[in-house]
């Protein structure tokens, strides 16, 4: 029979081999890929980890062997401990190494890093990319209790998304969960906004009257709906407002390919979404309160037309994804009147200073448009200070360029037929690569001798 | 008058006058123009105009991707629709970092610049002279057509006996652009292929049938991979 000292040995050397190689294929993987520097602190963060851990693991079987007493009831629960760590951390290194500057636009996530950083209170907070199976935007919300950098915002995109520019504006989103999270925890600037918006929650729950505590539907289950949509709904508005209209086309284009998107789920809030429906009528609303939307709505695009006739539903069609009580109708209406314009006014007074400015999109898009219509990278204007576009109006014009331009750029090319959903795939990836390069360049620009 | 439209009289009224390499004023002339404009020239981003902007060419800098060739499992290359990118590995070395060039090794890279040719000149890009005295070769294809678009893919051989390092972000080439006589009239169809890279494009190819039955060849013979035969080791008993 193995003694327990042996077995305690045996169980540290395994969980020291599973440490050892995540730090070794760190190691690997730096020196094969370039990763954003983000990244590269969360796996200088991962090996301090991994080295704190196995010097642990060394003092644990040190001290077992002088107290062999206090084995099973101190130094087997500590590496019980330590694995279950571990178990955790292993899930984030692989998606995390997956997510290298080739299989992710780095300039746009850099772009998200800055527009996160200038909210009050958030001006040491970073991004890491993880790349993740599902074809779903997540933000990992379990960083305080894995002990992983407080201030990083786990962002997981779909892999097969990685590399795309336009797809990915959804990352904002994702960014807006994680101002979400860590504004609860705190009374002041951002915190007093999201603890004034979920008082409101409480006070629109606490009138619901006719909800039974704790029945299915009742006011614990309502509260946890109310909770969620408010999130959802905050985030959305968070990211329209940093990004504009391509924020709202690249939302449409990622639930038509998850399959969210169609005319049987249109109306349904789920659980923990509001409604597309609802989702793009409220797009559409502060798209027209802060001016853009008289700037597409012209666009010869599905998008548009789309967000107009969900944005005309009215809220009394809006179904809950399970049953129909009139009860649980109730609390949806309760939602779109009394909790959104709680959540419009939260989303106002964060996003103050990194709102995209559609006066600067109105002056530079047709220049920006015409550059891409004719195969050129938008950073060519540099020449001219006074059309030089911010990121955002390149991106929002470059989104309109895709939805509606590509056609005309590939007439001018032999051999190209927009009716080719090959060649069309390869323009999108020409026209996204040419955005990328804009970003990168006028990056550049601004701390360079032109 | 904006500065665009001053440009592009100017380019009007010299071009009957002007033949053979563009000077430096012609160069800026045509970079002056609206990028879309048929005359354009496009250099994005002119980092640093001044240094870079010699008396009739223009300094080029090495962009941050790369092809490197792949070590594959395959016995062989061909160069056909199916295999075109088999041969090489992407690799992204950002600013401020270097790729080593290990000794008579080639490499694939990019122009920093995303550059747009007027449609009445062609380019050639060569090695700058400081790069090429460390026995760095850049090109072996080195013509631009009139209207071409891209990121300039290069080819970069080090023909020395020792590792070199390359640093994206500096200049490696220089732009001379030269008169076309009688130019196409613009606003034709342009070559899908090679448009607009911003990445060093690996080649591509159409299968070898299809381009000798072009030329009358009806049959050619494909070595394909499958069929390489096996050498057959004598049993020793």
């Amino acid at each position: 029979m193995q003694s327990p000292l042996e077995a305690l040995r045996h169980e540290a050397a395994s969980l020291y081999r599973l440490v050892d190689f995540i730090a070794t294929h760190l190691q690997e993987q730096e020196s094969t890929y370039t990763y954003l520097e983000s990244t590269k602190n969360f796996f200088a963060h991962i090996r301090r980890l991994a080295k704190k851990t196995e010097d642990d693991l060394n003092k644990t079987v040190q001290n077992a062997k002088i107290k062999p007493n206090r084995i099973e009831k101190l130094y087997r629960p500590a590496v019980t401990i330590f694995t279950d760590k571990w178990t955790t951390l292993h899930t984030f290194i692989k998606p995390a190494t997956d997510a290298h500057t080739l299989s992710i636009p780095g300039p746009l996530i850099s772009l998200a890093e800055q527009s996160l950083q200038r909210i009050p209170g958030f001006d040491n907070c970073t991004i890491v990319v993880l790349l993740t199976p599902e074809l779903m935007y997540f933000q990992n919300t379990v960083q305080g209790r894995e002990k992983l950098p407080e201030n990083t915002a786990l962002v997981e995109v779909p892999y097969s998304q990685g590399p795309n520019f336009f797809t990915n504006l959804v990352v904002f989103h994702e960014i807006a969960h994680f101002v979400f999270a860590r504004a609860s925890g705190r009374a002041f600037g951002p915190g007093a906004v999201i603890k004034r918006l979920i008082s409101k929650i409480e006070a629109v729950i606490e009138g619901q009257a006719g909800l039974a505590r704790r029945e299915l539907g009742g006011k614990l289950w309502a509260r946890e709906r109310m909770m969620a949509w408010t999130e959802e709904m905050f985030c959305d508005l968070f990211a329209l407002r940093v990004v504009g209209p391509a924020f709202s086309f690249a939302m449409i284009d990622l639930l038509k390919l998850a399959g969210l998107m169609n005319d049987r789920t249109e109306i349904i809030f789920a659980l923990d979404h509001p409604s597309p429906a609802f989702r793009m009528k409220e797009h559409r609303a502060l798209l027209t309160a802060d001016g853009w939307w008289k700037e597409v709505q012209e666009l010869e695009a599905e998008h548009v037309a789309l967000m107009s006739r969900l944005a005309a539903i009215a809220t009394e069609k809006y179904r809950l994804e399970i049953g129909d009580a009139p009860k649980r109708s109730r609390l949806v209406t309760a939602f779109v009147k009394e909790v959104m314009p709680s959540v419009r006014s939260a989303v106002n007074s964060l996003t103050r200073g990194s709102a995209a400015s559609v006066q600067d999109f109105v002056s530079t898009r047709a220049h920006v448009q015409k550059c891409l219509a004719n195969g050129i990278v938008p950073s060519a204007l540099v020449s001219r200070p006074s059309l030089t576009p911010t990121p955002f109006s390149i991106i929002n014009a470059a989104y309109c360029s895709y939805l509606t331009s590509l056609p005309s750029l590939m007439s001018k090319l032999l051999g190209q037929d927009p009716r080719v959903i090959g060649h069309r795939k390869n323009w999108t990836q020409k026209i996204e690569a040419w955005t990328q390069k804009s970003l990168e360049d006028f990056e550049l620009i601004k701390g360079a001798r032109v | 008058m904006s500065e665009a439209r001053s440009g592009r009289r100017d380019v009007k009224h010299q071009r009957s006058n002007t033949g053979g390499v563009f000077s430096r004023k012609e160069l800026l002339e045509r970079l002056a123009c609206d990028p879309w404009d048929q005359d354009s020239l496009v250099v994005a981003p002119l980092l640093n105009r001044k240094d870079v902007l010699d008396s009739d060419s223009i300094d080029l800098r090495l962009g941050s991707h790369f092809l490197l060739p792949k070590t594959t499992q395959k016995p062989f290359f061909s160069p056909d629709e199916s295999t075109s990118t088999s041969l090489h590995m992407r690799v992204h070395v950002p600013l401020g970092g270097y790729l080593v060039v290990p000794a008579h090794q080639t490499v694939l890279g990019s122009t920093f610049e995303f550059i747009k040719l007027p449609y009445d000149a062609s380019g050639e890009i060569l090695t700058k002279s400081s790069v090429a005295r460390t026995f760095i070769v850049v090109e072996t294809a080195p013509w631009i057509h009139p209207e071409y678009r891209g990121c300039l893919t290069l080819e970069i051989a080090n023909v020395s006996n020792t590792p070199v390092l390359l640093y994206p972000g500096r200049t490696i080439g220089q732009l001379v652009l030269l008169h076309v006589a009688r130019p196409d009239a613009p606003g034709g169809r342009l070559k899908g292929s090679y448009f607009g890279p911003v990445y060093p494009e690996a080649p591509t190819f159409r299968n070898p049938e299809k381009d000798l039955r072009a030329i009358g060849v009806r049959a050619t013979r494909i070595l394909q991979e499958h069929l390489v035969p096996r050498r057959r080791t004598k049993r020793t008993q």
